[in-house]
């Protein structure tokens, strides 16, 4: 947080300026997440949302089956049948 | 905060800052105050993994898949950009953002998607570090335990400061690969050549290369990134005015980590030249030993830990952050382990539990190292939908904040590709015998 505004970046008045490390300085007041609460969100996004969790689970499931596959256990399981 | 004293006989204030009279240096000592977050996101990135995947991209392709790490520049910066944007605004962490804004559901599954490819990844950090300790004849069992008791000992020392100040010399460590790539690289002509102009190399994009591919993807841009940097820049405090520093910082950082990463590829390409077959990087610092000399493979292991220590750090951090802010305990690097025991616990438990996993033998390690960026490239899209709806959130960020047209064709863009690379692989997976085009 600014004590003093800001002036035009030069010196030839004579003036000078301090450069603060964020955690000593004085902290500003951030733009609240508690306060502004849950987002609303249309029909659309809420649907979009639905599909990126069908998309996750598939595409897990997908990676566990690529890996199986990539390090043979997939071929031993099926020999073993 | 820059503050500027109009004339000389003001009282200056208690001394908390540096006082200078030029304007330039006013400004390089900003930015210098807020450099950190977006260098050792960028450069932690550049862990064990990544070692591991751009080596192997090299020794398979040869330098055929250079251009690749042009076109992820952008997806780093503007990946990162909003995250910086995001934490200075709100000061809050990602996750706890995406938790107060899409509602509890989303919010834990955002954490344990994270913490579940977080601790994959810390195993591979260890499995680096297990690697590079048995190559220099030092056993894993004391080789593992001690970097990871010297990793909890760094960061509960109640400093981000300190903390900070040691991960950004391990980050400028990296530039050491530079030296590396140009003694194994005869001629700059081919790696222009390559970075500048797509192709494929021979045998087209068959699921190997999708698969090697998105792990590239998967390593140069992750999902923890996203928590890091956010977590970060809200526990260092960056301020409104902080922005275009950190902006700055994560560019500078993105053409840094993008040219490490890319001399990482050319290392590896020693083993392409001579046909070098190797399971992982420990390995293949072995083989190049006798063409690009000792120096080379001392190097490539040495590089391989710092790779490895400062990505175990970063990734473990993002995951305390991250499990901190959605069950609401105090997390700060600032705090002492008193007041934020919570915080620390999780991070010395992932650390711990990694580090006693990989000492288990015979664990396909390489294997393990792929599948996880390859599952962090799959997941990333959906982070980046969530970062999206976020940074146009116009009723949370006003007008300031929120992205710009730009930003946001840029990164649906980044989406779509993404979330393409993801289906050219489930095709390639699930239809192994699909015709592969662009071979030669």
């Amino acid at each position: 947080m600014a004590r003093i505004p800001n002036t035009p970046d030069n010196n030839d008045n004579g003036s000078f300026f301090e450069v603060v490390h964020p955690l000593n300085d004085v902290p500003e007041k951030k733009i609240s997440l508690d306060e502004a609460g849950p987002m609303r969100m249309t029909r659309t996004v809420k649907i979009s949302l639905i599909i990126l969790r069908v998309y996750l689970f598939l595409i897990i499931l997908l990676l566990i089956y690529a890996v199986l596959n990539s390090s043979g256990a997939i071929n031993r399981v099926m020999k073993f049948a | 905060m820059n503050q500027v004293l109009e004339n000389a006989d003001i009282p200056r204030p208690p001394a908390r800052g540096i006082v200078v009279r030029k304007s330039w240096l006013r400004h390089l000592l900003t930015f210098l105050v807020v450099v950190g977050p977006g260098l050792i996101v960028m450069e932690a990135d550049n862990d064990a993994g990544a070692v591991a995947t751009y080596t192997q991209a090299g020794a398979q392709y040869g330098l055929h898949l250079l251009w690749v790490m042009l076109l992820l520049l952008p997806v780093c910066y503007y990946c990162q950009e909003m995250v910086a944007r995001l934490g200075i605004a709100t000061g809050e962490g990602h996750a706890a953002t995406i938790y107060k804004r899409f509602g509890k559901w989303w919010g834990r599954f955002s954490l344990f998607d994270l913490i579940v490819v977080n601790f994959c990844t810390i195993v591979t950090e260890f499995a680096g570090i297990s690697l590079a300790a048995s190559h220099f004849g030092i056993s894993p069992w004391i080789a593992v335990p001690l970097f990871a008791a010297g990793l909890v000992g760094v960061v509960i020392t109640a400093s981000y400061r300190r903390w900070e100040g040691i991960m950004v010399v391990l980050c400028l460590l990296d530039s050491v690969w530079l030296w590396a790539a140009s003694h194994t690289t005869p001629a700059i002509g081919p790696v222009i050549h390559n970075t500048l102009v797509p192709n494929l190399p021979p045998g087209g994009l068959s699921s190997s290369l999708v698969f090697l591919v998105m792990g590239i993807v998967g390593t140069t841009i992750a999902p923890w990134q996203l928590f890091f940097q956010q977590s970060c820049v809200a526990d260092k405090r960056l301020r409104f005015s902080d922005l275009k520093w950190a902006r700055l910082d994560t560019f500078l950082s993105s053409i840094f980590t993008i040219v490490v990463g890319g001399c990482m590829m050319a290392v590896g390409v020693v083993a392409y030249r001579h046909n070098i077959a190797f399971t992982d990087p420990g390995q293949m610092a072995e083989a190049i030993a006798p063409f690009a000399g000792v120096a080379v493979r001392n190097l490539v292991l040495i590089m391989l830990c710092n790779a490895a220590v400062l990505g175990a750090s970063a990734v473990s951090l993002a995951s305390a952050w991250a499990w901190g802010e959605v069950v609401g305990w105090p997390t700060s690097l600032q705090l002492p382990w008193s007041k934020a025991r919570g915080f620390y616990s999780v991070y010395a438990l992932g650390i711990a539990l990694a580090a006693t996993l990989v000492l288990i033998p015979h664990a396909p390690l390489q294997l393990i190292i792929v599948s996880v960026q390859v599952l962090a490239s799959m997941i990333l899209p959906v982070a980046l939908v969530f970062l999206q709806l976020l940074l146009n959130d116009r009723a949370l960020l006003g007008d300031k904040w929120v992205n710009r047209p730009f930003n946001n064709v840029v990164n649906w863009t980044i989406i779509i590709v993404l979330f393409g690379l993801s289906l050219i692989l489930a095709a390639q997976v699930l239809f192994p015998n699909l015709p592969v085009f662009g071979g030669s």
